[in-house]
């Protein structure tokens, strides 16, 4: 480095030398070219970071207006053609299209919007791409739906992977890209943009694109979101069938189409499982959803085959199947043509293909093999105000059907729905009749089978004393009263009527005769029972060894745990128990050693059999063979001959009871039975 | 009007008369005469030179704006090459203007008001190029045209079919290729 002292010569030399005009024209002409060069460069860096600024704010604003739009949209076509449009005017594309992805994902194609600044110019492409169709890796939308990534192919005529090329060509179309829209990490939509010139493959547009992508995937995942909300409003979660809202929204809709006297053109079948609550119980209830999975498909298919028509000519009907809840399904039935469902029994028909479908399907499997369906149906008509009054009739040919037995089919008719009338006609009078106690008692003697045929006892008897029909006995109304569930309360009059009367009743010679009850099954197996019969006994202040409880069979074997648990309960009190209609039912010899009972009272039925001889002596010597065994004692009911009660006594029985001894009567008369 | 155009006149103005034509040439026009690219000049002022320049080679303003624009062009591709680069020939590069051209110009000068340009076919393959300024600088874009042409070594013909200095509501510019 030169000295400083130097330098400082140099330069006085330099401006002290004598200079020429020219040489200082030179010079300044040079300082002029400097600054210009210099500002030239200033200029250079200015407009350089004024693109990039340009740029980035376009591309925010362009992805900022996109995120607005997905935000907006309402739906997925409006998202996306706002997108295309906005796509395309900021970015200077000539040509945008949407392409959708197929449920299947196996291909994309053009949904028709689509955006052209000189439709005219490009219609041959606009053609070729509104409606086209590209396979996995077929073209470029097809490799953006295999990739998942943005493509870009900058010179469209050279590119053998771009099969428009030759439509992209007539419309001098130079460069292409198309990018994804992404819900998740699925391609659901694919939107392609051309331009006339050759443009490479920019980096900057490809990134705003593809975060493009990602915004309008989230007006696709929203609007999945709604349809399975809406999807699953309206179905069943264990099956998949429509649920109940959805099934009479249909109906409605079916009901109010056809005009009154063309609603014979609809039907409804009501569907409820038979032995679905054992497999719950038994099994469990991944069991039982099982067994409706199972339900639901093989109605599903059955009513797909019928649609079809295959082998049964029912082509021009339409079907819809729902779960209503529980085990019960629904099915809907409409004839295209308008036809009476009633004629050619066609709901018969469908009804069998059902049970033979169900039978296949779960007979196949041996725990399910008890499953079958009742099935009641209605067909629509003239006479129904509203869907409501159809789906009533279909429950109550249902229950019909349920009530004679599985796997039964019952049409509503007019007479059915006569006799059901009749039964809420009856059920109505009944209730009023419970409130204002239009009940008696008529009791049958109850006598020792020895040579004092002495009274020792009763069984009470309900009698109803109807306004307009007169006296009822309880065949005309004990079945009402339990379907109904009144027998509750009937059943509750009966025992505190009894055990009054009971209370009522002196002693006689020492004795102190007894009253049997009967009680309902229901009222049996009513939490509580044991308590309210005490209860009972102590408010009417009866002796409640005077008091015997008659349980069927049928009603003792439903739950033999209960059963034994309330029968122990009331006998540490003194009341005691009976065992009505033996033999009738299940005559489970097996359970009735774990039965506490107290009495067996042997069926009318077998004693009528009795001829001194045969094999009806033979059954009744050897029930009462086994009721001693176990320490029963034995009650023979219906005796009604003098013969019959020789028999009985021949055979050990030790009580009896029938018209041979007395028939029933009220408690005034029967009292004087009493020591007789 | 734009610095850059200016700028430009400057350096064609240079290249062809030497740089003190361009010193005269503002002094002659009355103006001031200092132009950075990124600046925004009054029309007038471009008139004012454009109409001094003609009256000093005894030719109309629309040849000097016609020569101007055909010597721009290659100033121009040195300036912003990658505007050039990629057009096979100049069709390409016209039909470029409004959908690449004028949207970069934008982002440097913000509120440039450049002009649209209609572009069509004729039945026999040549271009129409509708034009429509306030500016009336019909004849500039013809010199660009002929100088695009001149940089990617075609030959063209350019022929007014309507102009908006004879009253017509836009002009109506024919490109025809030779040979």
């Amino acid at each position: 480095m030169p000295h400083p002292g130097a330098v400082g010569r140099m330069i006085h030399a330099l401006v002290a030398e004598p200079c020429s005009i020219e040489k200082r024209l030179a010079r300044a002409e040079r300082t002029a070219q400097r600054e210009r060069t210099a500002r030239l460069e200033a200029e250079r860096i200015a407009e350089r970071g004024l693109r990039t600024l340009y740029d980035s704010k376009q591309r925010l604003q362009l992805l900022q207006h996109i995120t607005g739009v997905a935000n907006r949209a309402r739906t997925v076509p409006e998202a996306l053609a706002a997108a295309l449009e906005a796509i395309c005017e900021r970015m200077n594309w000539t040509i945008g299209n949407v392409l959708m992805v197929s449920d299947d994902r196996t291909y994309v194609a053009g949904c028709d919007i689509w955006r052209a600044t000189d439709a005219g110019g490009v219609m041959t492409f606009i053609e070729a791409s509104r409606r086209a169709r590209f396979e996995v890796g077929e073209g470029l939308p097809g490799r953006v739906l295999a990739t998942g990534r943005p493509e870009w192919i900058a010179d469209l005529g050279n590119s053998p992977m771009f099969v428009r090329a030759a439509d992209a060509l007539r419309c001098d179309l130079g460069t292409g890209c198309a990018f994804p829209v992404l819900a998740g990490d699925e391609v659901v939509a694919i939107l392609e943009f051309y331009v006339r010139q050759t443009v490479t493959e920019d980096s900057e547009i490809v990134e705003i694109l593809e975060q493009a992508g990602v915004q309008l995937g989230r007006v696709f995942e929203r609007d999945r979101a709604q349809r399975a909300l809406i999807h699953d409003a309206l179905h069943d979660p264990l099956t998949g069938l429509p649920n109940r809202a959805l099934f009479n929204d249909r109906l409605q809709e079916s009901f109010e189409r056809l005009a009154p006297a063309r609603r014979h053109a609809l039907a409804v079948l009501v569907i409820d499982l038979d032995g679905f609550k054992l497999v719950n119980d038994t099994l469990g209830h991944h069991a039982g959803d099982r067994v409706l999975i199972r339900v639901a498909r093989a109605l599903h298919d059955a009513l797909a085959r019928l649609e079809t028509g295959a082998g049964c000519g029912l082509g021009g009907a339409r079907f819809s199947s729902a779960r209503m809840g529980g085990d019960e399904f629904t099915i809907l039935v409409e004839d295209l043509a308008g036809e009476d469902l009633a004629k050619r029994g066609v709901i018969d028909m469908i009804a069998t293909a059902l049970h033979r479908a169900l039978d296949k399907n779960l007979g196949s499997t041996s725990e399910f093999a008890q499953v079958a369906a009742s099935i009641g149906y209605a067909i629509g008509s003239a006479a129904h105000a509203n869907v409501d009054q159809l789906l009533r009739d279909a429950d109550l040919a249902m229950y019909e059907a349920k009530a004679g037995g599985r796997g039964r089919t019952v049409a509503f008719t007019e007479a059915l729905g006569e006799t059901l009338r009749d039964r809420a006609r009856l059920t109505n009078e009944l209730r009023e009749a419970i409130e204002r106690e239009e009940f008696e008692l008529d009791y049958q003697p109850i006598v020792t089978l020895d040579s004092t045929k002495a009274v020792c006892g009763f069984e009470a008897l309900v009698r109803w004393n109807h306004p307009v029909r007169g006296r009822l006995l309880p065949a005309e109304f004990i079945d009402v009263a339990e379907g109904s569930g009144l027998i509750l309360f009937l059943g509750d009059w009966v025992l505190r009527e009894a055990c009054a009367t009971a209370a009522s009743w002196p002693t006689v010679a020492g004795q102190a005769p007894f009253i049997s009850v009967n009680i309902a099954a229901r009222q049996f197996t009513q939490p509580g029972f044991a308590a309210r019969v005490r209860q009972i006994v102590l408010e009417t202040g009866v002796e409640p060894t005077r008091i015997r409880l008659e349980l069927t069979e049928s009603t003792a074997i439903v739950d033999i745990e209960h059963t034994c648990a309330v029968i122990q309960e009331i006998r540490k009190w003194g009341v005691q128990t009976s065992l009505d209609d033996f033999g009738t039912g299940f005559s489970s010899l097996s359970s009735l050693h774990r039965l506490p009972f107290d009495v067996l009272k042997i069926d009318r039925s077998f004693v009528m059999a009795m001829d001194g001889q045969g094999k009806g002596d033979g059954i009744v010597r050897a029930i009462v063979a086994l009721a001693r065994t176990i320490g029963m004692t034995i009650v023979a009911e219906g005796i009604e001959t003098p013969a019959q009660a020789e028999l009985l006594i021949e055979l050990g029985c030790e009580l009896g009871q029938g018209y041979h001894f007395g028939r029933p009567a009220l408690a005034s008369h029967a009292m004087a039975l009493l020591g007789r | 009007m734009k610095g850059v155009i200016f700028n430009l006149l400057e350096d064609a103005v240079t290249i062809e008369h030497g740089p003190d034509t361009w010193t005269d040439l503002i002094d002659a026009a009355g103006i001031d005469g200092a132009f950075t690219s990124l600046g925004s000049y009054p029309d007038e002022t471009l008139l004012a030179l454009v109409d001094t320049a003609a009256a000093a080679t005894e030719t109309t303003p629309a040849d000097v704006l016609r020569w101007f624009g055909t010597a721009a062009i290659p100033l121009l591709a040195e300036r912003y090459g990658v505007f050039f680069e990629w057009h096979p020939g100049a069709r390409s590069f016209i039909l470029s203007v409004n959908e690449i051209i004028h949207p970069e110009v934008r982002k440097l000068y913000s509120g440039a008001g450049c002009p649209h340009f209609q572009f069509s076919t004729a039945p026999d393959g040549d271009l129409i190029v509708g034009y429509q300024s306030p500016r009336h600088l019909c004849a500039l874009a013809e010199g660009f045209m002929l100088g695009a042409a001149a940089y990617y070594g075609e030959r063209v013909t350019i022929s007014h079919l309507a102009c908006m200095l004879d009253g017509s509501p836009l002009c109506r510019i024919r490109v025809r290729w030779d040979g």
